[in-house]
C-alpha cells in the first residue's frame, strides 16, 4: 500500500511536473519561435531592400525603366520575379534554427506623390513614392505549435533627374544682370577694333556662349538656352569684325555661308521719290545722269579701326547722333557673345527683354552708266546729332547736310561736279532721309537667328523664328513654358521668380556634416563616386580637388562657398554633376585655363575664376544671381552640354533612390501558412 | 467526558466535524494487536528498505530535474548575456554606414573589448562608424566579421565556462540604396 500510494502520488507528481514543463516549453518556444521569425523578418526586410537597390542602381534594369516611366495611374508598381533569388541569399537559410520556416513576400512601390506638388516644375517622370514590403512568415515544428506572423516595412523612394529642374535647359541664366543700356555701360566692356580683336585697354575678354555641341544645330529646341532676367531691357553691343574667336559679323549671313567680311546690302526700300524711282540728273555741266541708290553695311561696336591713324566707330562723324555727348553710349562690344563665333554659331531662344545694338552705316551711291553697278559713294548718310530737337527738326536741317563739290569715281576714273544738286533734292523730306540715314539698330535679341538660317542674303531676312513656332521675338520669361521633346509638359512659370529652394527642394537624399565627411564619402582618389544621389553639405566651403574624375553622376548642394581647384571631368557621357552653391554662396574658380565638365549653379550669388589669367572653359552650363564682368578678365568659354538638357532626359537620366532607414514598421500576428 | 467540552463538541467544534472524537475513540479502543493480528511479523527491515529504494528510484528523476533546472539556469543566464551581447551590435550596424564606410573588397574579422564604451570600426577614428558597447563578463569574447563581398555582417559571441551559450548571429546589410552602382 505504501509503495503504491508513493507511485500514485509520485505519479501525480511527475504528471503535474510534466504539464507544467510542457506548458512552459510551449511557452519558452512560443518566445523562441517569435523571436527567431522577428530575426527573419529582420533579416530578408535587409535582404529585399538591398537586392531592390541593386536592381534599380543598374539603369539598364528593367524594374528601373519601368518606375522612371511610371506614372500615378501606374502605381502601386508590384515587384516580381525575384523571390527565389532572395531566398538563395537569406544568411538564415539552411540553419537548423529555421527549418520549417515559410514565408511569403509582397513588394510594391505605392503612394505616388509629385516629388514638388505645389511647383510650376512638373516632370511627371520624377515623384517621390513609399516601397512598401508586407512578409507573412510562419515558424514552428511539432510538436509545438506553429506561429504566424505579418511584418509590414516601408521606406521612402525618390525618382529624379540627374538635371536640376527649369536651369538645366540653359547654357547661361542670369537672374539679375546688370543694368546695360545707353547709359550704363553694364555688359558693354570688351573694348576691340574694328575686327573684333581686344585692344590692349580692354579690361575683359568675352564670355563666349556655345550653345550646342552639335556643329551647325539650328534646331533652337536641342539647344541650351539663355535668360537674361529683370525688368529693364538689356542691350548688347554687337562685336564688330570677322575675327575667328570674337568677331560677330557672322550674326549677319547664313550659317553655312558665314563671312568674315562686313555685311554690305543695296536698301531697297528707297524713298518714293523722282530721285530713286529713274536717272537723276547729277551735274549740269557736263551733263551726268546716274542711277541713285543707298547702300549700307552692318557694323558692331568697336573702338579702333584699322586706319592710321584710327578711327572710332563713329567713323566720318557719320553716327554722331548717337556718340555726340559725354553720357552717351558706350562704343566698347557686349562681354556676352551669345551665339557663340565664326568657328561654331550656335543659335538659340534668348529670353528675357534683350535686344542687340549694331551700327547701319548708309552710303548714297551712284550709278553712272546704268550697268547696274555702283561707281562710287556721293556721301555718307549721317546722323546729326545737333538737328534732333524735343519738338521736332531745326529749321536748318538741309544746311549741314550737303553733297561733297566733286564726285571722283575711281572705277571709271571720272570728276563730277555737283554743284546743281543737294540732299534735299534728293530725299525732298527730312522724313526721308532720315530713315535711309546711318543709325544704331537696336532690334530683338532672337532675330539673329533669322540671319542665321536665311537663305535669300536679303537685309533684313525673312522671318523664320515664328515660322518654325519658337514664338514671339521677344519672350520675357515671365511666362514661360518647357515641354519635353515626347510631349510632356515640364514647366510653365515665372524665371524671374525662381529660387535656389525650388531646385533643391524634396531633391536630397544624403546629407553630409562637412568637407571631411564628405571626402571621406564620396572621394576615392580623384574619383568623385555620387552615386547618383543628391547631396546636401551642411557646412561649407566645399573645396574640390583639382583633376578630379566623375564616375557616378550626382548634384552637390553645399550651404555657402564651393571651391574648384582644377579640371573637372566626366568619366563618361552619363555621368553629370551639377554643382549649387545656395545660402548666398558663391562658385569660385580656381586654377588656370582648366575645363570643367559640370553645371554650376549660383543663384543667390556669384561664379568667378580668382585667377585674373584663368580663362575658364565650363562645359555643362552655369546659373548666376548676379554675373559681373570684372570678375572675367580673360574671358571664358561656356559650352552647353546636352546631356542636362530636361526636354531630352532618357530614364537614364534619372535616379530611383530608396532611404536607408525604415519610415513605417509594424508587425501583428496571424494565422500560421504554409506557403 | 466533560459536559463544557460536550457542549462545544454538539455544537460547531472542527475537530467534531472532522470526527476527531472517533479517531480518538479508536486510539482509545484499538490496540497494536487489533490492528495486526497476533503472530504477524509486522515490516521487516527488506520491506522497508524496498520501500526506500522504490521511492528513490521514482524521486531520483525528480531530484535530476532540480539539478537540471539549475544547470540550465545557468545555461540560459549566459545565453541571455550572449544573445543581447550580439543583438546590441547587429542593431546598431543596421544603423552606420558600414559597407561604404569600410570600404574594402576583403573579410574583416574585428575583436571587439569586454569593455563598455565607444568602439570605432573604421581604421581611422570615424564618427560614422563607432558603436557604443555594454560590458560583458571577463569570461565572454565577441567580434565582428564582415564580409563586404557578400555585404554580410556576422557577430560571434563565446562563453569559455558555457560553450553551450556561444552564439552567431548573421544578417545582411541594406547598404543599397538606389542611385547608381557605386563604383
Amino acid at each position: 500500500m505504501v509503495i503504491l500510494g508513493s507511485i500514485m502520488i509520485l505519479g501525480i507528481l511527475g504528471f503535474s511536473l510534466y504539464k507544467s514543463i510542457s506548458e512552459k516549453a510551449q511557452f519558452v518556444n512560443a518566445h523562441t519561435t517569435s523571436t527567431l521569425m522577428d530575426m527573419a523578418a529582420l533579416e530578408m526586410a535587409s535582404v529585399i531592400y538591398e537586392s531592390i537597390g541593386a536592381e534599380i542602381a543598374n539603369t539598364e534594369s528593367d524594374l528601373f525603366k519601368k518606375l522612371v516611366k511610371a506614372t500615378s495611374t501606374d502605381f502601386p508598381v508590384k515587384v516580381t520575379g525575384l523571390d527565389r533569388k532572395w531566398s538563395d541569399l537569406y544568411t538564415f537559410s539552411g540553419k537548423k534554427e529555421f527549418a520549417g520556416l515559410f514565408s511569403s513576400a509582397d513588394v510594391r512601390f505605392d503612394e505616388y506623390t509629385p516629388i514638388l506638388a505645389t511647383s510650376s516644375w512638373q516632370d511627371p517622370w520624377e515623384k517621390r513614392c513609399n516601397l512598401n514590403l508586407t512578409l507573412e512568415i510562419s515558424l514552428g515544428r511539432r510538436p509545438m505549435r506553429r506561429l504566424g506572423k505579418i511584418y509590414r516595412f516601408s521606406r521612402p523612394c525618390k525618382i529624379q533627374s540627374m538635371s536640376l529642374p527649369i536651369i538645366s535647359k540653359f547654357t547661361l541664366f542670369i537672374k539679375n544682370p546688370e543694368e546695360t543700356n545707353e547709359t550704363n555701360e553694364g555688359y558693354n566692356c570688351y573694348e576691340n577694333f574694328s575686327d573684333g580683336k581686344a585692344t590692349q585697354c580692354s579690361k575683359v575678354l568675352p564670355m563666349i556662349v556655345f550653345n550646342t555641341t552639335e556643329y551647325r544645330q539650328l534646331d533652337l529646341k536641342k539647344a541650351g538656352y539663355i535668360f537674361l532676367g529683370g525688368n529693364k531691357e538689356i542691350q548688347l553691343h554687337v562685336t564688330s569684325g570677322g575675327d575667328e574667336q570674337n568677331g560677330e559679323f557672322f550674326q549677319f549671313f547664313n550659317v553655312n555661308k558665314a563671312e568674315n567680311q562686313v555685311p554690305v546690302f543695296t536698301i531697297t526700300n528707297t524713298p518714293n521719290t523722282a530721285a530713286f524711282t529713274k536717272p537723276y540728273r547729277l551735274s549740269d555741266s557736263p551733263p551726268q545722269n546716274a542711277n541713285l541708290a543707298i547702300q549700307a553695311a552692318l557694323y558692331g561696336f568697336y573702338s579702333l579701326d584699322s586706319s592710321d591713324p584710327p578711327n572710332d566707330m563713329n567713323y566720318k562723324n557719320t553716327l554722331e547722333k548717337y556718340f555726340s555727348s559725354s553720357k552717351s553710349r558706350s562704343m566698347k562690344s557686349s562681354f556676352l557673345h551669345l551665339y557663340g563665333n565664326i568657328t561654331n554659331p550656335t543659335p538659340t531662344l534668348v529670353v528675357g527683354k534683350v535686344a542687340r545694338v549694331f551700327a547701319q552705316y548708309s552710303a548714297l551711291t551712284a550709278d553712272l552708266d546704268n550697268d547696274g553697278k555702283h561707281d562710287g559713294i556721293l556721301v555718307m548718310l549721317k546722323a546729326p546729332a545737333q538737328y534732333i530737337t524735343d519738338n521736332g527738326k531745326s529749321s536748318g536741317f538741309w544746311d549741314l547736310l550737303r553733297l561733297p563739290t566733286i564726285f571722283k569715281s575711281k572705277k571709271k576714273n571720272l570728276e563730277i561736279e555737283l554743284f546743281s544738286t543737294s540732299l534735299e533734292k534728293i530725299f525732298e523730306k527730312e522724313d526721308n532721309y532720315e530713315q535711309m540715314a546711318s543709325k544704331l539698330v537696336l532690334q530683338d535679341y532672337n532675330k539673329v537667328y533669322d540671319s542665321l538660317i536665311d537663305q535669300s542674303k536679303k537685309v533684313p531676312p525673312q522671318e523664320h523664328f515664328k515660322a518654325k513656332s519658337y514664338g514671339e521675338y521677344m519672350q520675357t520669361g515671365e511666362k514661360f513654358i518647357i515641354n519635353h521633346d515626347d510631349g510632356r509638359s515640364l514647366y510653365n512659370g515665372n524665371l524671374n521668380k525662381l529660387m535656389t529652394n525650388e531646385l533643391l527642394l524634396n531633391r536630397v537624399s544624403l546629407t553630409v556634416e562637412d568637407q571631411e565627411e564628405f571626402d571621406t564619402t564620396f572621394l576615392k582618389n580623384a574619383n568623385l563616386d555620387l552615386q547618383g544621389q543628391t547631396i546636401y553639405v551642411k557646412k561649407g566651403p566645399l573645396q574640390l580637388p583639382s583633376k578630379v574624375v566623375v564616375v557616378n553622376p550626382g548634384i552637390i548642394a553645399v550651404n555657402g562657398d564651393i571651391k574648384i581647384t582644377g579640371e573637372i571631368k566626366r568619366a563618361t557621357d552619363h555621368d553629370l554633376l551639377s554643382l549649387v552653391a545656395a545660402g548666398g554662396g558663391n562658385i569660385l574658380i580656381e586654377g588656370t585655363n582648366e575645363e570643367i565638365q559640370a553645371y554650376l549653379v549660383a543663384l543667390d550669388g556669384t561664379i568667378k575664376p580668382t585667377k585674373s589669367n584663368n580663362k575658364v572653359t565650363i562645359k555643362g552650363g552655369m546659373t548666376v544671381g548676379k554675373l559681373m564682368p570684372a570678375d572675367w578678365p580673360s574671358g571664358a568659354q561656356l559650352i552647353y552640354y546636352p546631356g542636362f538638357d530636361p526636354t531630352r532626359n532618357t530614364e537614364n537620366n534619372y535616379s530611383v533612390i530608396i532611404g536607408d532607414y525604415y519610415e513605417q514598421w509594424a508587425v501583428e500576428a496571424c494565422e500560421p501558412k504554409i506557403f | 467526558m466533560n459536559p463544557r467540552f460536550s457542549k462545544a463538541l454538539s455544537a460547531n467544534n472542527p475537530n467534531e466535524f472532522l470526527r476527531f472524537s472517533a479517531i480518538r475513540a479508536c486510539r482509545k479502543t484499538t490496540k497494536r494487536s487489533a490492528y495486526f493480528p497476533t503472530g504477524s511479523k509486522g515490516l521487516g527491515f527488506v520491506e522497508v528498505l524496498m520501500a526506500i529504494v522504490c521511492f528513490l528510484i521514482a524521486a531520483l528523476p525528480i531530484i535530476s530535474i532540480f539539478s537540471f533546472n539549475i544547470e540550465n539556469a545557468k545555461v540560459i543566464h549566459a545565453r541571455a548575456l550572449s544573445y543581447s551581447a550580439a543583438q546590441e551590435i547587429l542593431n546598431q550596424l543596421q544603423l552606420i554606414p558600414l559597407m561604404s564606410g569600410i570600404k574594402s573588397d576583403a573579410m574583416l574579422v574585428m575583436d571587439l573589448p569586454n569593455t563598455a564604451g565607444l568602439t570605432c570600426l573604421g581604421s581611422k577614428p570615424d564618427p560614422r562608424l563607432t558603436i557604443a558597447l555594454s560590458a560583458l563578463p571577463p569570461s565572454f569574447s565577441r567580434k565582428i566579421i564582415i564580409d563586404c563581398a557578400k555585404c554580410t555582417t556576422k557577430v560571434v559571441v563565446k562563453s569559455e565556462d558555457q560553450p553551450r551559450a556561444d552564439i552567431e548571429m548573421e544578417r545582411t546589410m541594406s547598404e543599397n540604396m538606389g542611385g547608381r552602382a557605386a563604383k
